[in-house]
């Protein structure tokens, strides 16, 4: 009795400060998207050599943040705040295809969800280039892909912010993320006969 | 002119009946005490009679009838008292509603709508007495924090306060005022009150709403009635054009920085209601509902690290370079 609540006291250290890396973020993150290829919207062009997503992952922050329960957290409220639940809606997706299933047109490598948010991505997705910190980025990668049971099941949020018909992203099982084809007109909903789109049905995976 | 905040230096009507209502608890209460406390010590001072001898130094146990009467008077003048304070302290409380209710009745009052937030407050001004200017669609005011009520003796001015929350329960509490009222959220509640004595008054959420909950202040200004025109003049204004270079660097930059996407400044492209309403910041006494004082300095350390100054809050940190950060302080500056 007492030992599991003595081990329980061992969770990570939480902090409000998820110390933000001072680093310049490089102008231009070089687009080498194995997945896809080709060109995408953004409005400075890569001056940089082509680099592969690989070396991406050694940068100097990223996949701390999807341990860390408090930056999962921030991603969160980050995620209401800059309104990506304004297309998305709170995963289930809307005028942007959703982010709770794991169908995803640009990969699910954290370096991958990281591009689609620095650059945007030509269908509607903005870019947030520029206009929020680097490390609020990676914290919203993080968020994202805990949406999808794709973070650290100790760190994930065990209830979302807003009423949901998914389940916290805690207990999300996890999928293998599969790449699917973009639609090539209309909104990218990411919409596939089976899928779900909105929040109110129930999800079909992993149930 | 600050005054302590507190429920015993009522600042209005309202107040006062409460202020009342409280001296008449406590002194009720410090009487009951006495009583209570004088007849244990009686009792311990006087000998049980009963353990009396007779001449036989037998106990006396036979019925001794004025004895019995006595008892019997004791224990229901006793209940009587008891119900009888009850039943005045109730009613003197029916009569203190009442009272209130009957005060805060105005046909035209200064209605301010307040939205209750982890963890500070979003005010809305959303009309106010035809004397103070017309109100129009387009000129209402949006800021936090600091509320401003005018006090004028002549006319008094109610104001109805419609208070709601977004995220969890808060509680709006200006002691001097009024007392707390609840806010549930999607249950819109209001709040009447008046101030006749110019003030500085502190509030504070009194519901415990989280993290920062001690840090979710507010100031409630109660100014002459030419001094609040002036005021609500001011905020009817949009956001100065910025002057000269750096300036506009700094709108510049609270325009692609992620500001723009959290808080809004009037007669920008920056429209976001996150967090409080930027227009007027430079006019406020203090920052973040109260965390610190609103000085250069504090604005500073705030929008580099307001996880420092109050942590959990929802506001990020940023990682601005000097320059902008300069920039960004100056334009800030201007929105008086
Ligand atoms: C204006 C609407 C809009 C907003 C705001 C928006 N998105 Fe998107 N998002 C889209 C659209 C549309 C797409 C699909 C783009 C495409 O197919 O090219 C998309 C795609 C994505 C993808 C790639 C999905 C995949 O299947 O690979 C991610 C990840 C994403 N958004 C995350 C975010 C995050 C995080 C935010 C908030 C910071 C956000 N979005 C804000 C519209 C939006
Ligand atoms: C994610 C949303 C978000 C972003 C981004 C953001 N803020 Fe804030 N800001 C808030 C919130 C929420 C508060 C209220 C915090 C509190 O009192 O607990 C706040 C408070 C403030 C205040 C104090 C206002 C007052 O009246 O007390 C200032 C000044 C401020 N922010 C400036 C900025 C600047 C400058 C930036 C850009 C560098 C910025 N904020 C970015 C959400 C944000
Ligand atoms: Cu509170």
């Amino acid at each position: 009795m007492t030992l599991p609540a003595a081990l329980s006291c061992k969770r990570e250290e939480r902090s409000f400060r998820v110390a933000p890396p001072f680093v310049e973020m490089p102008e231009a993150i070089p687009y080498n998207n194995r997945v896809r290829p080709g060109p995408f919207a953004t409005t400075t062009p890569s001056t940089s050599q082509p680099v592969s997503v690989e070396r991406l992952s050694h940068e100097p922050f990223g996949r701390q943040y999807l341990i860390n329960a408090q930056a999962l957290s921030d991603g969160q409220t980050l995620y209401g705040a800059f309104n990506c639940s304004g297309c998305h809606a709170n995963g289930g997706g809307g005028m942007g295809p959703p982010l709770l299933d794991n169908k995803w047109f640009y990969g699910a490598e954290p370096e991958q969800v990281y591009v689609s948010i620095l650059e945007g991505r030509p269908n509607g997705m903005p870019s947030y280039r520029g206009r929020i910190p680097d490390y609020q980025m990676w914290e919203l990668v993080g968020y994202v892909l805990s949406l999808s049971g794709q973070a650290s099941p100790n760190a994930a949020a065990g209830r979302s912010e807003h009423m949901t018909t998914a389940l916290p992203p805690n207990s999300t099982p996890r999928e293998k993320p599969e790449v699917v084809p973009q639609p090539t007109t209309g909104p990218a909903t990411g919409k596939t006969a089976t899928q779900p789109t909105t929040t109110s049905q129930p999800r079909q995976n992993g149930q | 002119m600050n005054s302590p905040e507190s429920v015993l230096d009522p600042a209005g009507p309202q107040s006062r009946q409460i202020g009342g209502l409280t001296w008449l608890f406590i002194w009720t209460c410090v009487i009951v005490f006495f009583m209570v406390m004088g007849t244990l010590v009686g009792a311990l001072a006087h000998r049980r009679k009963d353990q009396a001898m007779g001449p036989s130094r037998e106990p006396i146990t036979h019925p001794d009838p004025i004895r019995e009467r006595r008892l019997w008077t004791t224990v229901w003048a006793s209940i009587v008292l008891t119900v009888g304070t009850l039943f005045t302290l109730l009613f003197a409380d029916l009569l203190s509603g009442r009272a209130i209710h009957k005060v805060s009745q105005s046909p035209d009052p200064l209605r301010i709508q307040i939205i209750a937030h982890q963890w500070w407050w979003e005010v809305h001004y959303i009309d106010w007495p035809a004397r103070f200017g017309e109100r129009s669609a387009s000129n209402g005011i949006t800021t936090a924090n600091e509320i401003h009520i005018p006090v004028d003796p002549a006319h008094p001015v109610t104001v109805e306060f419609e208070l709601d929350s977004h995220d969890v329960i808060h509680s709006f509490w200006v002691p001097n005022l009024h007392g707390k009222r609840d806010i549930i959220p999607g249950h819109p509640t209001s709040l009447w009150l008046q101030a006749d004595r110019p003030g500085t008054y502190w509030g504070e959420c009194g519901e415990f709403c989280g993290y920062q909950h001690a840090q979710m202040r507010l100031v409630v200004v109660a100014e002459p009635a030419e001094k609040f025109q002036s005021w609500l003049d001011g905020q009817r204004q949009s956001a100065p054009e910025p002057t000269g270079e750096m300036q506009a660097r700094g709108r510049d930059v609270f325009l692609h920085a992620s500001c723009a996407m959290c808080h809004s400044i009037q007669g920008t492209d920056a429209h976001a209601s996150v967090g409080p309403d930027l227009t007027h910041v430079a006019s406020r006494k203090i920052l973040a509902a109260g965390a610190v004082p609103n000085m250069p300095g504090h604005l500073a350390g705030w929008i580099m690290d307001p996880q420092r100054i109050k942590p959990g809050t929802r506001m990020p940190q940023n990682n601005l370079s000097a320059g902008d950060l300069r920039a960004l302080l100056e334009y800030i500056e201007t929105l008086k």
